[in-house]
């Protein structure tokens, strides 16, 4: 019956066929299926399928040219959730074979007009009892007529390459040529009531029967819509757990209770079932094995909620915005207007410890709240792509331009200031400060002298104070950025020499272009619900921005103190002059401040040396991603901390570890930008676009391949970084150096 | 600290990446060409570029690469005339059919015409020690050997990524 040419296979046989054609799901429901259990009937379409699609479409190229563009260690989960929406967009985009389509269309069209259809995913390797990947391909409900249904299966064909499978890629032994995805198609089923069972508790007390009941449809409780009843029942029968009113009397219960122990004897392994319908309408949706073995990488883990469905992602966007956000940009007001100066010794300690709580505490909210929230912008694109299916996969960042982010005012404010110093008559006298390299407070008293002495005129002064005092009380890798106002004026200056001074804001008119083409492509009918994700969307983008400089100001007001006690304690003689702290110190400091005995120990290590470019090698092209499009050639300005902002010069390629909101100002000075953190979604991104500069991120070890000023060519279209120029130089002095070699 | 709050990292042992350095390039170099049997010689004369399939070695610190051609052969005249050559060594024989899985390093340098017979002889062993069969044609007294002292190697993976590297050491400009 099998051969290398079955497209289309009913589920009934599903179970006498090669797993490798057929998935694990499939295989499972036909199992069930011929043990007399209900499946919804329909057919399964073999991963034969899936390999002449990507065949005769030539997509495994693309899903190479995705995968191993850099080195899978190196890749930011952003990166692969950005590999993984370019997949998805090819995919969509690639025609399926006529024969397939043929073949598929033929056997819908038996089941009637105007029936609903689930499409699944059946995937070989998924569902193991090794590991349980649960969730990591994806599945569509309530799907009808020829057009969508064959979508539909493209996109279940594509999630064989979701960000959450690419990063169980060697668990799942992905490989561009050789993985497969099968496609179960069924019709759905209209049944009162549907539910989960796990034969064995996964979370508590593993010998009972967990039972969860939803009115409806299933997927409602998957997505976690509707909240499930819970019922815990042991193995005996005996309940122990129970809703105070429930969709189901015990008569139903003890029936699904005995059919899951029926399924679990079946398979031989603890099963996990979905179902609707009780009684003898009880039908199997979906039977997998409860696996002991769970997944012990924890930034993994952690990966998988930054994906919240959107009904999550909707309470989230709340608690972030109306909630935590707020009660974050107070903390920074408050401990920013507290006196700290004339603390005492111990006033002084006491405030370290608080203040070192509550930004621990806050970063903890960054990475459990705030991280996870971004994802509202990643929901939008995939939402925008399904419907109006672009050419450029990343066409919808154009929705959220012009938001009104905290960095944009900021960078607003500088540019102001540059553009008033190129016409101020205090040009001069701002040069001759930066000559004499006046610094700190005294740059401050100068600054303030001169504004008394009625010699500025333009306000530029009181801007510039304005500027420090309420828009940069933040921090940059561990370093106060209001305490360097010398290096925000050099910034300054040597900005207002360019020639074009560009805002950080684009036009309002392209984004009502986008969102009309949104609105048109989802139709009338779901105006609102195009309106909710984009609302999710922007507000995520404009959080995802405010959270970092919020947070460095109340980084800023723990450093501050820090400070305070270092200096304390270096006059007091008991701490080094050289030593070099950061906040991880601050327990140390602590102890120094209350403990006379107490030597204060630092966490500073010494940095690893640079192994790169000695000798004899040198990178001459490397690979990241087109993150703003555009071609340039400048110097290379490596900037890794606050220390090297002032020798940024207008023009040169700013290459960074990281751009992160609190240096975003930088960017304007920049004639490119290279990046080591990748994603088409980062701050560098956005801002380079904004500004119209060619970007490109991702690009490993950006940092340490590439040295001060380097001839760079940053190629924003593709991806590269070109460095030096095509020469030939060691080939023409060799030459003339060189004797023959003998062996 | 401030990375506590950055991003969950796949490679959590250098956050920096696993990009390549000097060893891991210069170890992919060595193996492409001791595995690679054949290489493409590019060759010039009258302005024109001329590209030949070479039967190829190298020694021990890669300096030099060296193969045989008769005498009567269109590449070996235009050696005789412009000793500069640039070879092409890949690995899309034995990779997958697709580009971003091919390995290539193109090699620049300077070709001469070994005369002296004790260093002949010390070359053609080389030759073939990689390449038995040639025995008999390293013979024939019409056949030349040619050795190219190696000036750098260009190594280009995953489609983009391009490396230099010197065998001789530092770079001059470094």
């Amino acid at each position: 019956m099998e051969s290398q040419r079955e497209i289309l296979v009913p589920l009934k046989e599903a179970s006498s066929l090669r797993l490798g054609l057929t998935g694990s799901k499939a295989r499972n429901l036909s199992l069930i299926l011929n043990e007399g259990f209900r499946i919804p009937s329909g057919f399964c379409i073999t991963t034969n399928a899936y390999q002449q699609f990507i065949r005769a479409s030539k997509l495994y190229h693309s899903i190479d040219m995705e995968l191993s563009r850099k080195q899978e260690a190196d890749m930011r989960w952003e990166e692969i959730w950005d590999a993984s929406l370019r997949l998805r967009s090819f995919f969509l985009k690639a025609k399926i074979p006529q024969e397939i389509e043929f073949e598929i269309l033929k056997e819908i069209k038996k089941y009637g007009s105007g029936v609903k259809f689930s499409v699944r995913s059946s995937s070989p390797t998924e569902d193991s009892l090794k590991i349980s990947f649960a969730g990591i391909h994806d599945s569509y409900v309530n799907v009808s007529g020829a057009h969508d249904i064959l979508e539909a299966v493209k996109l279940v064909w594509a999630s064989l390459w979701t960000d959450r499978a690419i990063l169980y890629r060697d668990e799942l032994a992905l490989d561009p040529l050789k993985s497969s995805m099968a496609v179960i198609i069924q019709k759905m089923e209209k049944q009162p009531i549907s539910g989960l069972a796990f034969s064995r508790d996964p979370t508590g007390a593993r010998e009972n029967i967990i039972l969860e009941v939803v009115e409806g449809l299933l997927i409602h409780l998957v997505d976690n819509e509707k909240q499930g009843e819970k019922w815990v029942i042991t193995r005996e029968g005996k309940v122990l757990e129970r809703p105070i009113k429930s969709l189901i009397n015990d008569d139903i219960m003890a029936d699904l209770t005995a059919k899951i122990l029926k399924i679990e004897e079946i398979f031989g392994y603890y099963v996990d079932v979905e179902w609707t319908g009780t009684g003898k309408d009880f039908t199997v949706l979906q039977v997998r094995p409860i696996t002991s073995i769970g997944d012990d990488n924890e930034e993994r883990q952690w990966y998988l909620t930054l994906t919240p469905h959107f009904e999550d992602l909707k309470k989230l966007a709340y608690k972030v915005d109306k909630e935590l956000i707020p009660t974050l940009a107070q903390e920074g007001d408050k401990l920013s207007q507290e006196d700290t100066e004339e603390f005492s010794r111990i006033e002084l300690a006491a405030s370290i410890k608080k203040r070192a709580k509550i930004y621990n505490h806050w970063q903890n909210i960054y990475r459990n709240e705030f991280i996870p929230f971004a994802h509202g912008i990643r929901n939008l694109g995939t939402y925008y792509n399904d419907l109006v299916k672009p050419e450029n996969p990343y066409e919808f960042i154009e929705l959220l331009k012009s938001e009104e982010i905290l960095a944009n005012r900021r960078n607003d404010e500088f540019k102001k200031l540059a553009k008033i110093l190129r016409k101020s008559l205090l040009k001069r006298e701002i040069e001759n400060i930066l000559d004499d390299d006046l610094k700190g407070k005294t740059l401050m008293n100068k600054l303030q002298e001169i504004k008394k002495s009625g010699k500025d005129p333009d306000g530029f002064v009181q801007l510039f104070f304005n500027l420090v005092q309420y828009q940069l009380d933040i921090s940059y890798h561990n370093q106060s950025i209001q305490e360097r106002p010398e290096i925000i004026l050099r910034n300054v200056h040597e900005l207002s020499k360019k020639k074009e001074i560009i805002p950080d804001t684009g036009n309002e008119n392209d984004q009502d272009y986008y969102r009309k083409k949104l609105y048109k492509a989802a139709g009338k009918y779901r105006r609102k619900e195009v309106d909710e994700v984009l609302r999710i969307g922007r507000l995520s983008w404009k959080l995802r921005d405010d959270d970092n400089i919020l947070l460095g100001k109340v980084e800023n007001q723990f450093i501050k103190v820090l400070k305070q006690a270092e200096d304390l304690l270096k006059l007091e003689g008991k701490l080094n002059n050289q030593e070099r702290l950061t906040p991880a110190d601050w327990e140390s400091l602590y102890q120094t401040l209350i403990n006379e005995n107490f030597t204060f120990k630092s966490s500073v290590k010494t940095p690893k040396k640079d192994r790169m470019r000695q000798g004899s090698f040198k990178p001459r092209q490397l690979v990241g991603q087109p993150s703003s499009p555009g071609i340039v050639t400048g110097r290379a300005r490596i900037i890794k901390s606050i220390e090297d902002f002032p020798d940024l010069k207008s023009g040169e390629i700013m290459v960074t570890d990281a751009v992160e909101p609190q240096m975003t100002f930088l960017a304007s000075l920049s004639s490119g930008i290279i990046e080591r953190r990748g994603g088409m979604l980062v701050h560098s991104s956005i801002i380079a676009r904004e500004l119209g500069i060619p970007s490109v991120n991702g690009v490993s070890k950006a940092t340490e391949l590439i040295k001060n000023g380097d001839l760079l060519t940053v190629n924003g279209y593709l991806g590269l970084v070109i460095i030096g120029e095509p020469e030939f130089n060691i080939e023409h002095e060799q030459m003339n150096l060189e004797k023959p070699v003998r062996v | 600290m401030s990375k506590n709050y950055e991003e969950p990292l796949l490679c959590p042992e250098s956050f920096n990446g696993c990009a390549p350095n000097e060893i891991d390039i210069e170890t992919e170099i060595r193996e492409l060409i001791s595995a690679e049997l054949f290489a493409v010689l590019a060759t010039q004369g009258e302005g024109q570029p001329y590209t030949s399939i070479i039967s190829f070695a190298s020694n021990s610190d890669l300096t030099n690469i060296v193969f045989s051609t008769s005498r009567e052969t269109r590449k070996f005249n235009l050696l005789l005339k412009s000793p500069k050559v640039s070879i092409l060594v890949d690995d899309r024989s034995s990779s997958p059919p697709i580009i971003n899985q091919i390995r290539a390093v193109t090699i620049t340098g300077t070709s001469r015409i070994i005369k002296d017979k004790n260093e002949k002889k010390s070359w053609a062993s080389i030759l073939t020690s990689k390449h038995p069969y040639l025995e008999g044609f390293l013979d024939a007294p019409s056949t030349a050997v040619v050795v190219v002292d190696v000036y750098r190697y260009f190594y280009v993976r995953r489609f983009q990524e391009v490396f230099e590297w010197n065998p001789r050491g530092k770079y001059l400009f470094h």
